[in-house]
């Protein structure tokens, strides 16, 4: 079979068994969890869905819903200054993290679409440049249709859960940050590294997260196993296309337990074709992730750990592995607000093939919420230790405020 | 059906209509080859040096393009049409938007190109259709799509057309090229025919030396004793944007390495020149190569012994020169002879590759069908590892001295390119940071690695680089603005400080031209100091990455400013930021600068985007600027606004309209016209002189207020005067005897009688070329000899057996001129085709374009057309000379009795003191040399002139010199100019051409530091009391009477009865 068929295949087969099979769940509870790639604040329970043959276009209308979503997070960072290195913390003042607007619409109880775009992308001149502009871009674009139960065939353009911290709403945010196997190190805050796991990517997959019923949180009162199988063209994010005619396929189980606590473990096989012609290059990517949240009474842990290897197919250079993961505990302080305090231990080697490029950074950090005004404030305090062929001086901090809308 | 039913089916309906779709969307187009004419401007290629039009030949592929030009002249380079002109990659869009970069290529057989009788796509016998609806060979059959080209022998170089005739006998063979290409493949496989059309068997070569020496009615020592052999191959002219590559100890070193060959065989039959496997070349986003497959008529196999010492492989090639931006590359023997109606074909391919020797070496594996392995990789920086893109890759032999391959690296540091089984070496180099490979224990290190190639095999590295430093510097003028301005980094090394006075340039030392390093100009004159590098600032404004280290830094904006010079020690990714105010040196009111002979990428032997030529113009405190590119007319206005330096910088539209032999002429302001692919239609192949400066004139916008400009009179092949052999006593030209005969053009547009004077500027100083301006005087001491006949006498000018100058100058030609009422304008022009080490504005004109008006705005072209025309002018090399006479100005005429008081103001920058005044007067008689005291800044006196004794009007010009280095602001000569003198020598090996100028023993040294010098236009005396200047000697006549041509050598060869036909 010619491999552009492939996609096609998958697509077909993933269609097939499914229509027709799709019968909703039940969908209730309000402290499920939100994802980061489900919208905040989730969106009303939609009205019960109709058997009717004949149904009108009222009826139509009245089973389409539409909630809208976003928030705005500025952060106000400063950066040590390195005496050596001129790109690196000579740039304090303030960012706007991002201006998020989305809308979650869904028809009954059996098809649901999210689209939301962010209105605050860094967008830098070239790579560690300190200068950069807002940039306006498309965060997902994907549709749920129910299969079964609660899986649903989701397709467009969406963050698989490879990424574990794709389980975490940026709205629940624990430091200002994203951990630095996800989030990679930003220019002007050190050397520029992108995060490990995948990006986000058009695609299909059959989803299934036992907390989630078409982006309405479901409530669980036992654990529950949920998974996903994602089928994406695996280019690079904002790609309009395939960057050859293979898909990356990832596969992807997780846990949930009913006090917000969740574990999940992933694998990716990406095999990816960059460069411009005439010289095209073919590389593999080979992705395993981890990630999990633990909730004890006021002490929340999680962590997260990704390990990649990537074969150089075409150049036939050497193979690259690279591994990044968090450990972090935060510890509820008894306050007239919600308020959380914690450390965060992060470690990112983005190549095997560079023996100084690992990075280590230490955090700590503070949120308190505001929920009648719907506002967190974070804090954090962060020391990246580099090793020594590339130390700087780059300690750094940061105070952000949310508003969700 | 429900609801959810109905949806089911649609969404079914749908997968199975997208499974559909996507099967029919499998695969993607074949591989095909076209051919057909071009029928509109939007079928053709694009790019920097892209000149095919409608009416030309478009042959393309799903991989790369070519236009072969139709019959008739040549258009931009060479004499003849037919070539191949332009080439690319197939890109993507296919919107004109194209990369050619090449030149030409045409074929050769010896000295012969073809004249093209006629351009057509074949039919599948090989012939020019007749029928129009008869089938043709354009590819809609799925095969090859071909073009092709009939024609005669035109001689490619006249000036060797007494060997080429020798050889080859042209003028009874026909030649014909087929370019075949087929679908898929990144070269065109080139088919050359050579037929003898004579009634009789046609020899190769066709006559031996001693018939050559009877013919001719003279004998040429050491010709009798020669073997001849007659070689066919091509001319491949790649443009100035393309490094030539050949692999070997060569690299990209090839000028050099070909000129280290002569002289290491025995000479002929085998043509002196240097041994190639391949022809490759590198250049920003395309590339080309040539070579040629294994055949039992090789040239270089069949004359192996004349090659001693060279690598010879079953697919060698030879080249025997590289000049003027074409490169001789000669491929077969051909038979002893032919008999009539007889033909020969040989092959050759044409690469088209990504910008790399690499791309072009996997075609040629590829098209050998040799095996081979990849060697690939990725190349990074050691702080940021971000990937270094354009680092060049080089693969070495297993020993490290020859260099067998080049690689780029892409935009994501990435490299690969295929090699045959073995072991190599490879290092990477970039031209900001330190030589780099990898060893297997990840370290760094400038030691070449080794690798293993296997066929079919993977052989990765990945390779950390060392970081380069950052400087960022601001600099202002006297003012405060952020004007042009050069910046510098000047750094020192005490290995080319040279011994016993002998000085010697970075090559081996600060960079490696084998490893297609960049030159680091030396001041070449006993110091330690180089350039770095150099950047040419629209604002001042600098931001860099720098090979780390401890340098000068270095500001100038030309001569009307000091340098400004500061120490710096920028380490590896450190960063260094400078603030710095320039200091003026002198003003010139009422004068502004211009350099009136400058080449951007439009010229095919330059490559340089024609911002940073305007940009380099303004940072040397030019603020005229004529475009003069080689058969192109340009405009340079539209950049100039768009880079927002029209407030410093006027731009005039200009040509240099360039024969091949006969000389260069410039025309300025010109008309631009869009919709031809060189600005305007024009030309100048077999044209003579006169009919050259009416086409300039007509390109004019106004023809009544035009210039029209000698470039460069007395440089050998590309000077008017020189190949028009004008003898400098008499401004006239005459016939050369004896060998320099020989070696003379013959064409009917080289006759006497249509020399024209018809020009109002001529270039009393062309670049660094010092040694052109005055006739070459005998030193004192003399050399140690011996020297031929006439013997040179010290202090005297060092004269040829006919008694005239050997070499000629400029301004005693101009003078003579001047006696004969010739009134042309002398110029200052620098002529440079880039920038580091060709810099413009070196020499330059001051013009007067009135008091007052010599400010950012105040002045526009026809004041600056007009000042030229009324001769208001000064040629410098940096300090600025004004005469008067009472009120009268440089290029006034006035009328005065008795002693003239001629009062002289010089000014210079201290990089630029002079130490030596010359009032020059009728005949160019020296009236007076005043010596300046130092430090030769600033000067004025007064100088008394006598009238001549003999009452007659007179003119007096002024003259200043120097011995101050101008480096850093003008690099030395510190290379040999390549002469052609070199190839005909070169070519002439075992004959005794010493008596010819070119290869004489004793000449003007070519090698020098650049010195500070200006002169001015004259100012006419009325002495006689008359109302009108009389020249002082008889007027050079409208037009010139008898043969003044050289030797028709074919009209000799033909009066011959035994090979007349």
């Amino acid at each position: 079979m010619h491999p552009r068929l492939g996609g096609a295949v998958v697509l077909v087969v993933l269609l097939t068994p499914a229509v027709g099979s799709a019968q909703p769940a039940p969908a209730s509870g309000s402290d499920a969890i939100p994802t980061q790639n489900e919208p905040t604040p989730p969106p009303p329970t939609p009205p019960a869905p109709t058997t009717s043959a004949s149904s009108t276009a009222a009826e139509i209308f009245h089973k389409l819903t539409y909630e809208g979503f976003g928030y705005l997070r500025m952060e106000y960072i400063a950066v040590q200054a390195d005496p050596n290195v001129q790109f690196v913390g000579r740039d304090d003042g303030f960012e706007l993290q991002n201006a998020r607007l989305g809308v979650h619409g869904r028809y009954g109880d059996r098809i649901a679409a999210t689209m939301a775009f962010d209105g605050a992308v860094d967008e830098r001149a070239q790579v560690n440049s300190p200068q950069g502009t807002l940039g306006f871009n498309l965060r997902d674009a994907y549709a749920d249709v129910t299969l079964a139960g609660q899986a649903v065939l989701r397709a467009g353009y969406f963050l698989p859960w490879v990424d574990p911290e794709a389980l975490v709403a940026d709205t629940t945010l624990e430091f200002v940050d994203y951990p630095i196997e996800s989030r990679g190190v930003r220019a002007t805050e050190g050397w520029q590294t992108p995060g490990l796991p995948p990006g986000r990517s058009l695609g299909v997959a059959l989803h299934l997260d036992p907390a989630s019923m078409l982006g309405t949180p479901v409530a669980i009162d036992a654990p529950r196993f949920g998974f996903e199988v994602a089928v994406q063209n695996g280019a690079d994010e904002y790609s309009y296309n395939n960057d050859n005619n293979e898909p990356a396929l990832s596969v992807s189980a997780l846990l949930r337990f009913p006090n917000d606590s969740w574990i999940v473990v992933a694998g990716r096989y990406n095999p990816r074709t960059i460069g411009t012609l005439p010289f095209r290059q073919d590389e593999t990517d080979y992705q395993g992730t981890a990630g999990l949240r633990v909730v004890l009474g006021p002490v929340a842990l999680g962590g997260g750990l990704v390990l990649e290897h990537t074969t150089f197919d075409t150049t036939g250079g050497p193979a690259q592995d690279a591994y990044g993961g968090h450990a972090q505990i935060l510890v509820r302080i008894p306050f007239s607000l919600p308020l959380q305090v914690g450390y965060r231990f992060g470690v990112l080697d983005p190549s095997s093939l560079v023996t100084t490029d690992r990075v280590i950074e230490h955090t700590v950090g503070a949120v308190l919420s505001v929920p009648s005004y719907r506002v967190r404030v974070l804090v954090q305090g962060v020391i990246p230790v580099e090793q020594d062929a590339r130390e700087l001086a780059n300690d750094r901090f940061q105070i952000a405020g949310e508003l969700t809308l | 059906m429900s609801v959810p039913e109905c949806a089911s089916a649609k969404i079914k309906m749908f997968a199975v209509a997208l499974a559909l779709a996507c099967t029919t969307c499998v695969g993607s187009e074949p591989p095909h080859s076209s051919a057909q004419r071009i029928g509109k401007l939007e079928q053709t290629i694009g790019g920097p040096h892209a000149i095919g039009q409608v009416g030309d030949w478009l042959l393309e592929n799903d991989q790369v393009r070519f236009i072969v030009e139709d019959k008739g002249v040549g258009r931009v380079n060479t004499s003849f049409g037919g070539s191949l002109i332009d080439a690319d990659l197939q890109r993507i869009a296919n919107d004109n938007t194209g990369n050619d970069e090449l030149a030409e290529l045409l074929p050769g057989f010896v000295f012969s190109v073809i004249d093209p009788v006629d351009v057509c796509i074949p039919d599948a016998a090989g012939n020019c259709p007749t029928d129009p609806d008869e089938p043709v060979m354009d590819g809609t059959d799925g095969g090859p799509a071909e073009i092709l080209v009939t024609g005669v022998c035109g001689d490619l170089f006249e000036m060797v057309a007494l060997l080429n005739t020798g050889l080859v006998f042209p003028s009874d063979l026909s030649m014909s090229q087929l370019y075949k290409l087929e679908p898929g493949k990144r070269y065109v496989t080139i088919e050359t025919t050579i037929k003898n059309n004579a009634g009789g068997a046609h020899p190769f070569p066709y006559l031996q030396p001693m018939q050559l020496d009877n013919l001719l009615g003279m004998n040429v020592p050491g010709i009798s004793s020669l073997q001849l052999s007659a070689p066919l191959g091509q001319f491949p002219l790649l443009g100035g944007e393309q490094n030539l590559f050949v692999p070997g100890v060569a690299g990209f070193n090839v000028r050099f390495a070909i000129e280290d060959t002569y002289g290491t065989g025995p000479g002929f039959p085998a043509f002196p020149g240097m041994v190639a496997d391949f022809l490759a070349s590198r250049g920003p986003g395309v590339s080309y190569g040539i070579s040629i497959p294994s055949t039992q008529d090789n040239y270089v196999n069949s004359y192996a012994s004349g090659y001693p010492g060279q690598d010879i492989t079953p697919f060698s090639m030879l080249l025997p020169f590289t000049y003027a931006g074409v490169t001789g590359a000669y491929m077969y023997k051909p038979p002893d002879q032919l008999n009539a109606g007889e033909q020969v074909t040989y092959e050759s391919y044409f690469y088209v590759g990504k910008g790399d020797v690499g791309s072009i070496y996997d075609a040629i594996l590829d098209q050998r069908g040799e095996p081979s392995g990849t060697f690939g990789g990725h190349v990074v920086d050691e702080l940021t590892q971000q990937p270094v893109t354009d680092a060049t890759v080089l693969v070495l032999d297993a020993t490290g001295a020859k260099i067998l391959d080049e690689i780029d690296t892409d935009p994501g540091g990435a490299f690969l390119g295929h090699l045959p089984p073995g072991m190599y070496q490879y290092i990477v180099l970039e031209d900001s940071r330190l030589d780099a490979a990898t060893d297997p224990s990840g370290n760094i290190t400038a030691t070449p690695q080794p690798f293993v190639i296997v066929e079919g095999g993977q052989s990765g590295v990945f390779v950390q680089m060392h970081a380069p430093a950052t400087i960022d510097v601001e600099a202002v003028d006297e003012l405060g603005r952020h004007a042009p301005a050069k910046i510098q980094l000047i750094g020192h090394n005490a290995a080319i400080e040279g011994t016993n006075g002998q000085f010697v340039d970075g090559r081996n030392i600060l960079y490696s031209l084998a490893r297609g390093e960049r030159v680091r100009p030396t001041a070449y004159d006993g110091t330690d100091r180089y350039v770095e590098n150099a950047w040419w600032t629209a604002d001042g404004r600098l931001k860099a990455a720098v090979k780390p280290g401890t340098y000068d830094l270095v500001i100038s904006r030309g001569p009307e400013y000091e340098l400004y010079t500061q120490p710096v020690t920028i380490g590896a990714g450190s960063y260094t930021a400078q603030l710095a105010q320039l200091t003026r040196s002198f003003s010139t009111p009422g004068w502004i600068a211009g350099d009136f002979h400058v080449h951007a990428q439009p010229s095919t032997d330059s490559g340089l985007p024609i911002a940073d030529r305007v940009t380099s113009c303004a940072a040397e405190g030019l603020e005229v600027a004529v475009a003069t590119d080689h058969n192109y007319i340009t405009d340079y206005s539209p950049v100039i606004a768009n880079l927002q330096l029209d407030q410093w910088l006027l731009g005039v539209p200009g040509m240099e309209l360039t024969t091949f032999e006969m000389g260069h002429f410039i025309g300025y302001p010109l008309k631009v016209d869009p919709g031809s692919t060189r600005g305007g239609e024009f030309v100048w192949a077999k044209q003579p002189p006169e009919s050259l400066f009416t086409q300039l004139r007509g390109l004019a916008i106004d023809p009544n207020n035009s210039v029209v400009t000698v470039a460069h009179p007395r440089q050998p092949v590309l000077g008017y005067w020189s190949q028009f052999y004008v003898d400098q006593t008499t401004a006239e030209p005459y016939t050369p005897t004896g060998i320099m005969g020989v070696f003379a053009p013959y064409g009917d547009e080289f006759a006497a009688s249509g020399f024209s004077f018809d020009y109002d500027a001529v270039e009393l100083i062309t670049g660094r070329r010092l040694e052109d301006v005055h006739t070459f005087i005998a030193p004192n001491p003399l050399p140690p000899g011996p020297f031929p006949d006439p013997q040179p006498v010290p202090g005297q000018p060092v004269v040829g057996a006919d008694g005239r100058p050997q070499f000629p100058g400029v301004v005693e030609t101009w003078m003579t001129m001047l006696d004969r009422g010739k009134t042309i304008t002398g110029m200052g022009a620098s002529d440079s085709h880039h920038t580091l080490g060709d810099e413009p504005g070196y020499a330059r004109t001051y013009v007067w374009v009135g008091d007052g008006n010599d400010v950012p705005g105040g002045y526009t072209r026809d004041e600056v057309v007009a000042g030229i025309r009324a001769h208001h002018t000064i040629a410098t090399t940096g300090p600025f000379i004004t005469m008067n006479i009472g009120s009268a100005m440089i290029g006034d005429t006035v009328a005065m009795s008795g002693p003239v008081p001629v009062q002289i103001q010089i000014n210079a920058p201290t990089w630029s003191s002079v130490n030596e005044l010359k009032i020059y007067s009728n005949g160019g008689t020296v009236v007076a040399d005043v010596p300046i005291p130092a430090p030769g800044t600033s000067f004025s006196t007064t100088i008394m002139v006598p009238p001549p004794s003999s009452g007659a009007d007179m003119w007096i010009v002024a003259e200043t010199l120097g011995v101050t280095n101008q480096f850093p602001v003008n690099s030395a000569t510190e290379f040999p100019p390549l002469d052609v003198s070199v190839i005909i020598g070169a070519l002439a090996s075992g004959i005794d051409l010493s008596s010819l100028p070119i290869a004489a023993k004793l000449k003007p040294p070519p090698l020098h530091y650049s010195k500070p010098y200006a002169i001015t236009n004259p100012i006419w005396v009325i002495t006689n009391g008359g109302s009108t200047w009389t020249p002082p000697q008889p007027p050079l006549p409208a037009t010139l009477e008898g043969s003044g041509a050289t030797m028709d050598v074919r009209k000799t060869f033909d009066a011959l009865p035994e090979i007349s036909r």
